[in-house]
């Protein structure tokens, strides 16, 4: 028999019993329908996620940072590394900036707040979507005594300071900033020192929209942000003649304990006899060292494709200069564990795709089975007439497969119109949701691999269901078979 | 194949069923030839056997022990599918219930046959209109079986054994079903083939009129072929042309 008319034959009985046709084929649909959307829904989730967290994280950064995983100063850092970097990597790297942490408090506000200082304009090319105003501008790189501060802090500082429950208030106000650094070592290295200095009054140019995001180690909602060269100033440990003049209070640790005013401090040093030692150190270790360390370096990165190589490249940096081994973090990792655990969870979606394409496929066994009951006196009148139990076979398999394709081809389409559905519906929206800022609206995504794989995943399924029962057809005992009633 | 040796020929063929630790012994040892364009009638009560003979011919079974010759060759040894080879080209089967395929139009009925033989589309068309014109049904052709009398289906079931334009056609109770006017005109149809065809009919039967259209009657009993009508049969003997 001609495989044209196997097909013919196939055709002829699945129209002869369209109710029963039309339900087996309804099964496969709903179950390719369902794997279909399922994976173009989790596509559009793994694209959706992805590129938020190329808009948020921005996944070309990568920070280099001084502060070792225990939280202690692991090595140095220096701004002349950012321009080494800008020098020599030139072709991988699109922008380079330092910064600088430290601690403050604000008159009026006595919890302690994270001082960043920055590059304004280098923070607004690189996170255009976190360092954005909510009220008020993002301050020129020129300006000093301006910060930029970060919504959660904002909050407070508003309510603290003006009792109102709105952070932008504050925009064109003026904060008092109470810095506390301790003397490094490198000066003095007992007992433990910390310098608090007399306010410095600073104008807030801007309050940062809420970002729910940290970076680095640094809350960016949680902080105030000046430039650079501001913080090195403010940050910057006296020299013993300008004690009296910069330091509000030193805190003397043990086993002093004291609490003592600048000039009382500078007295102190001399009857301790720290006075000279101090002043040496500091002039050694000051101008020479500390005005040119940062805390942290932001390489960015000039494709996705070339971060994972240029972290190597900045590890021999550092290894070839001084030996070092920064925290080299780039945010290329975090994409890549958000993607690997967004991997899993579309494993699941996808074994529960192949769930359905089961089910539907065993609506085929199940129909199939019924129909070589049914239709076993017909067996045996094509035996009869001279059919081989291989025509027999082909011609149920046909019919099966037929079934699979028409069931998969149209749940393919169905799946797509209704992963569309649901987007339209949006059902999706904010689904995808890494804190506040996270408001992601996931477009299911329909690829020719989805609809390939889906179409063939049933096929397969479908055609392996609907071997059995033709097997069992075909071999049907003629004579038995026509006597079956 | 020689013009004398018999189309079919069965030599010393038994038949043993297992029916759990039941032995039956349907064929005790038949000896039987058939030549061209013969009708045999083979008459005999329920259980005699006549089925089973039939089926051993149309290589739709396998006897216990013994031969079946269709033109010279043995069948007993084919595969299964040289079987179904045998029983497409060269033999038709019509049977009591008539088994068509109940959703296939009568014309798709008779196709069936040639598109197993792979007869192309449009010649086989022309074919199965014909042989079903030859048998009466010019207007029925797209008929279903359900939409169809019983002699009517009967008809469309002799048309689709013709289609390959077989040697043998073998009928089992083929007026079984079928009322006593109807089945008068099945027997002339057949034996109308058979003359006009030349195609040799054996028919299993317990129709008097089947046997009385046939040129030779055989019976059967307790699976064996019997020299004389059995006792139901006495006063018919004449008429039946038996062959002693």
């Amino acid at each position: 028999m001609k495989i044209a008319d196997v097909f013919r034959m196939a055709k002829d009985h699945m129209l002869a019993s369209k109710f029963r046709t039309f339900l087996t084929v309804l099964g496969i649909i709903m179950g390719v329908m369902a794997m279909t959307s399922i994976m173009s829904v989790s596509e559009g989730f793994g694209v959706a996620i992805r590129e938020a967290m190329e808009t948020y994280f921005n996944v070309r950064i990568i920070f280099v940072t001084s502060i070792g995983a225990t939280g202690t100063m692991k090595c140095p850092l220096y701004v002349n590394d950012v321009n080494n970097i800008a020098g020599n990597m030139t072709g991988d790297v699109e922008e380079v900036f330092p910064g600088l942490f430290g601690v403050t408090t604000v008159v009026g506000y006595e919890e302690s707040v994270l001082l960043v200082g920055s590059v304004h304009s280098k923070g607004k090319k690189v996170w255009p979507s976190l360092y954005v105003p909510l009220e008020g501008e993002i301050p020129e790189d020129y300006e000093h005594d301006v910060v930029t501060v970060g919504y959660e802090v904002a909050k407070e500082l508003a309510k603290a300071l003006y009792g109102s429950d709105d952070p932008r208030v504050l925009v064109g106000k003026t904060l008092r900033l109470n810095i506390t650094i301790a003397v490094p070592g490198e000066i003095l290295s007992k007992p433990e020192i910390l310098l608090t200095f007399y306010p410095w009054t600073v104008r807030v140019k801007a309050v940062i929209q809420k970002t729910g995001v940290n970076l680095a180690g640094f809350d960016m909602d949680a902080a105030i942000i000046t430039s650079f060269e501001d913080m090195k100033k403010h940050l910057r440990p006296p020299s013993y003649d300008e004690l009296s003049e910069k330091v509000m209070w030193a805190y003397v640790g043990s086993p002093y304990n004291a609490r003592l005013s600048g000039s009382q401090f500078k007295l102190w040093l001399k009857t301790q006899g720290l006075d000279k030692e101090y002043q040496q150190k500091w002039e050694d270790y000051v101008p020479v060292v500390y005005d040119k360390l940062c805390s942290i370096i932001v390489v960015y990165a000039k494709s996705v494709n070339i971060v994972d190589a240029l972290c190597e490249r900045l590890e021999e940096y550092f290894k070839a200069t001084g030996n070092r081994d920064p925290r080299i973090i780039a945010l290329k990792a975090y994409a890549r564990a958000i993607d690997s655990v967004f991997a899993i969870f579309r494993s699941l979606l996808i074994v529960l795709g192949v769930i359905a394409v089961i089910v539907a496929s065993l609506g085929v066994f199940n129909t199939m089975t019924t129909s070589v009951r049914e239709r076993v006196r017909e067996i045996g009148i094509m035996k009869a007439i001279g059919a081989t139990s291989g025509t027999i076979l082909k011609l149920f398999w046909t019919e099966a497969i037929l079934m699979g394709l028409i069931g998969s081809a149209l749940g393919v389409l169905v799946g797509w119109g209704v992963a569309y559905l649901i987007a339209a519906t949006g059902l999706l929206k904010g689904v995808v949701a890494f804190g506040a800022v996270f408001q992601v609206s996931a477009e299911p995504i329909m690829t020719e691999a989805i609809a390939l794989s889906s179409f063939l995943t049933a096929l397969v399924a479908t055609a392996v269901c609907g071997y059995i029962p033709a097997r069992w057809a075909a071999k049907y005992d003629p004579i038995v078979a026509l006597r079956y009633e | 194949m020689t013009g004398s040796e018999p189309v079919i020929k069965l030599v010393d063929v038994h038949k043993v069923y297992k029916l759990g630790k039941t032995e039956v012994h349907a064929l005790r040892g038949i000896d039987l030839e058939v030549g061209k364009g013969d009708f045999v009638a083979i008459v005999g009560p329920s259980g005699s056997g006549k089925s089973t003979l039939l089926n051993m011919i149309g290589a739709m079974d396998r006897p216990t022990k013994g031969k079946v010759f269709i033109e010279g060759e043995d069948i007993t040894t084919l595969s299964d599918k040289e079987r179904a080879r045998l029983r497409l080209h060269k033999i038709g089967f019509v049977f009591q219930q008539y088994y068509l395929i109940p959703w296939l139009p009568a014309i798709k009925s008779v196709e069936v046959p040639l598109m197993l033989a792979g007869v192309p589309p449009s010649e086989r068309r022309k074919k199965a209109e014909a042989l079903l014109r030859e048998v009466g049904l010019g207007e029925r052709m797209y008929h279903r079986p359900s939409e169809l009398s019983g002699g009517e289906q009967q008809r469309v079931a002799i048309a689709r054994a013709l289609a390959n334009d077989p040697d043998i056609l073998l009928a089992d109770e083929p007026t079984g079903n079928l009322d006593t006017k109807t089945g008068a005109e099945i027997v002339s149809l057949i034996r109308r083939l058979n003359e006009e065809r030349g195609v040799t009919c054996v028919a299993v039967t317990h129709d008097l009129e089947v046997a009385a259209a046939a040129k030779r009657v055989l019976y059967i009993r307790d699976g064996r072929i019997v020299p004389r009508a059995p006792p139901l049969m006495l006063g018919k003997e004449k008429a039946l042309r038996p062959e002693e």
